[in-house]
C-alpha cells in the first residue's frame, strides 16, 4: 500500500474512533448480556411456553426455539438484535466518512490534493470495513469465550465464528448500500436513510412477511436470509446466498466509487 | 514565451438553471501574478473549482500547466497549490497534524522546515487544535498548506479574508517570494485593492463571462481619477470643461473639482496656466476602472 493509501485510511480510522468505541461497547454488551442470562433460563418451561403460545410473534423477531442454547442464541442475538446492530454501525460510519464528510465541505480540499478520488472513497469504505470487522471479531471472541463458562452446549465455536461474520457481512452489505447512495451524490442523511431503508424492507421480508404462508417464498428476496437464513447458530449459513450477498455489496462499491468520479465534489 | 499556465476557452457549467459559466475566455500567463476579479456569484469559485478538477465542466475546454484537469488528475494537482474559498478543516486535528496529514497526502515530497518557516510567518501556532479557529487563523493554514510544497501553480479562492494587515503584507510577500522562484499565482478576490498590490494581471469576471483583461497598469492608466483644485482666483471653468477626457467639472467658489480619463497631461497643462494653490490628486483607484464594467448592468 503506498503511503498515500494509508494515510486516507488512518484518516478516516481516526475520524471515527469515538463513535467505532461505542457501538463495539453496545454490541459486545449484547453479547455478554444474552449468553449471562442463558444459565438462568435454561430448562425454564415460561420460555418455551412462550414462544408455544406466541408463535407469530416471537417468529416475527427471529424467535423460534428458545429450549436450545443454539436456538436461544440465535432468538436473542444472532437472528434480529446482532444484524441489525451491526448493520446500523457499518450505515452510519460509511455515511459519515463519505456523505458526511463531503456535506460538511471538507471533501473538498481533500480532493484538490494530489489524490485521486477513488483511493480517498475506497480508503472511507475501507475505515467502516475495519471498524465493523474489528467489532464483528470481538463479538465473535467474546460468545466464543462464554460458551463453556456459561454452559452453553452443543454450540460448536467454528458455528459462531461464522455466524457472527454473516452478521458482519450483512453490515457490510448495508453499509455498501450507503456507499453507493453517496457515491452518486446524495447526502449523509438521504444515504443513511436508503441503507436503514433496505434493512428495514429485507427484516420485513425475512420475518414479517413468511408468517402468512403464502408470501413465505418472499424471504428469498431478503439480503437478511441471503446473510444468516433465519436461525444461523442452529442451522449454519448458507455459502451460495452468502456468495450472493457479497458480490452484490462488490458491484455497489463499485459503482459508487464510478459515480463519484463522474460528478462534481460538493463545496463547503 | 512559454504556453499559458491556465487556458480556459468557451468554457460553460450549468448549475439546473442557472448559468454559472456562459463560455469563459481565460489566460492566465506563466510567471504572472494574476488577479480574477467579480463580485460575488460571478463565477469565480466554479472556475476554480473546475481547475481542480472538483467540478466538471458542460462544455468547452480547459487547460492547466498543459492537461486537461480530469485527464491530469493527482498527477497535475501535485504541481498545484489551493486554498478554497470556504476553508472546513478536519477538526479532530491539530494544526501541526493537518499539515503533516496534507504533506503525506502529497507523496511526503515537504520541506518541514520550510512548514515551520511559513508557520512562524504568518503567526500561527502549529499546536493549536484546528476547532475552534477563527476564519483568520483557518485561512492561515490554508495558506501554508498551499505554499509549503513550493507549487508551480498556486490557486488561491478568497486567500486574505479575515486577515489583519500585517499578515495580508506578509501574504504579499510570500506570493512575491513564489513568482520569484517561477511559480504562476491565480487568486480570486472581490476586493480590488488586495489584488491590485499583488496582481500584475488581472481578469475581471461577470455573470460568467470575462469582461475584462489586461494589465494592472493599463487599467489604471484607463481609470477615471478625480481630482480638486483650489485656485487664488475664479476657476478657469470653460477652459477645464474643454480639455479632452474631462468631465463631471464642478466649480464652487475657488474650487474646481472634475474627473479625468486616461493620461491626466493635457488637464494639467491647463491648471499650469493658472493660479493652482492646491491640488488633491489621489491615487487612481482600480476600483474605479471595474465599476465601469459592472455598470454596464444598469
Amino acid at each position: 500500500m503506498s503511503g498515500q493509501s494509508a494515510e486516507l485510511l488512518r484518516r478516516g480510522l481516526h475520524a471515527q474512533r469515538r463513535s467505532a468505541f461505542w457501538w463495539a461497547v453496545g454490541v459486545i454488551a449484547l453479547a455478554l448480556v444474552s449468553v449471562a442470562f442463558w444459565p438462568s433460563l435454561q430448562g425454564s418451561s415460561a420460555l418455551t411456553d412462550i414462544t408455544k403460545s406466541s408463535k407469530s410473534l416471537m417468529e416475527a423477531f427471529g424467535v423460534q426455539d428458545l429450549a436450545t442454547a443454539s436456538g436461544y442464541l440465535d432468538g436473542q442475538m444472532y437472528a434480529l438484535m446482532l444484524p441489525l446492530l451491526l448493520s446500523g454501525l457499518a450505515i452510519a460510519s460509511t455515511s459519515a466518512l463519505t456523505a458526511g464528510d463531503e456535506d460538511a465541505g471538507r471533501m473538498e480540499l481533500l480532493q484538490a490534493l494530489p489524490v485521486s478520488r477513488s483511493s480517498v472513497w475506497l480508503a472511507r469504505m475501507g475505515a467502516a470495513a475495519i471498524v465493523l470487522a474489528i467489532v464483528t471479531a470481538l463479538t465473535a471472541i467474546v460468545v466464543v469465550a462464554s460458551l463453556a463458562p456459561f454452559s452453553l452446549d452443543g454450540i460448536s465455536a467454528t458455528r459462531i465464528v461464522v455466524a457472527t461474520l454473516a452478521c458482519g457481512a450483512l453490515g457490510l452489505f448495508h453499509g455498501s448500500i450507503a456507499y453507493g447512495a453517496a457515491g452518486a451524490g446524495a447526502s449523509r442523511a438521504v444515504s443513511a436513510g436508503i441503507a436503514i431503508a433496505v434493512l428495514v424492507v429485507g427484516y420485513v421480508a425475512s420475518y414479517l412477511l413468511p408468517l402468512s404462508d403464502a408470501l413465505s417464498g418472499l424471504r428469498t428476496v431478503s439480503p437478511w436470509y441471503w446473510a444468516i437464513g433465519t436461525q444461523p447458530v442452529t442451522n449454519g449459513v448458507s455459502g451460495a446466498w452468502m456468495l450472493l450477498l457479497l458480490a452484490i455489496t462488490a458491484v455497489l462499491v463499485v459503482a459508487g466509487t464510478v459515480l463519484v468520479n463522474r460528478r462534481d465534489i460538493r463545496g463547503a | 514565451m512559454a504556453a499559458p499556465v491556465i487556458r480556459c476557452a468557451a468554457l460553460e457549467k450549468h448549475f439546473g438553471d442557472v448559468v454559472a459559466l456562459d463560455r469563459l475566455d481565460l489566460e492566465v500567463p506563466h510567471g504572472q501574478v494574476v488577479g480574477f476579479l467579480g463580485p460575488n456569484g460571478a463565477g469565480k469559485s466554479t472556475t476554480i473549482r473546475i481547475l481542480l478538477d472538483l467540478a466538471r465542466p458542460d462544455g468547452g475546454r480547459v487547460e492547466v500547466l498543459g492537461s486537461d484537469p480530469r485527464a491530469g488528475g493527482p498527477e497535475l494537482r501535485r504541481r498545484i497549490g489551493y486554498i478554497p474559498g470556504e476553508l472546513r478543516l478536519d477538526e479532530r486535528l491539530t494544526v501541526d497534524q493537518t499539515l503533516r496529514s496534507w504533506a503525506r497526502l502529497r507523496g511526503g515530497v515537504v520541506d518541514q522546515a520550510f512548514v515551520d518557516e511559513l508557520c512562524e510567518r504568518v503567526q500561527l501556532d502549529p499546536s493549536r487544535h484546528t476547532k475552534g479557529l477563527s476564519s483568520g487563523n483557518r485561512r492561515k493554514v490554508g495558506l501554508v498548506g498551499a505554499f509549503m510544497s513550493r507549487p508551480e501553480l498556486l490557486v488561491l479562492d478568497e486567500p486574505t479574508g479575515g486577515l489583519d494587515p500585517l499578515i495580508q503584507a506578509q501574504f504579499q510577500t510570500m506570493v512575491e517570494e513564489a513568482r520569484g522562484a517561477g511559480a504562476t499565482v491565480f487568486l480570486s478576490s472581490h476586493v480590488l485593492s488586495e489584488v491590485q498590490r499583488v496582481a500584475s494581471h488581472v481578469i475581471v469576471i461577470r455573470r460568467g463571462r470575462a469582461v475584462a483583461t489586461g494589465a494592472v497598469d493599463e487599467l489604471r492608466a484607463s481609470a477615471r481619477q478625480p481630482f480638486t483644485a483650489w485656485f487664488a482666483g475664479d476657476p478657469p471653468e470653460a477652459e477645464l470643461r474643454a480639455v479632452p477626457g474631462v468631465s463631471c467639472v464642478v466649480v464652487r467658489g475657488r474650487e474646481a473639482s472634475g474627473v479625468v480619463e486616461g493620461a491626466p497631461a493635457a488637464l494639467l497643462g491647463v491648471l499650469g496656466r493658472f493660479p493652482v494653490e492646491h491640488l488633491h490628486w489621489p491615487e487612481p483607484d482600480l476600483e474605479d476602472a471595474f465599476l465601469r464594467f459592472y455598470e454596464d448592468d444598469a
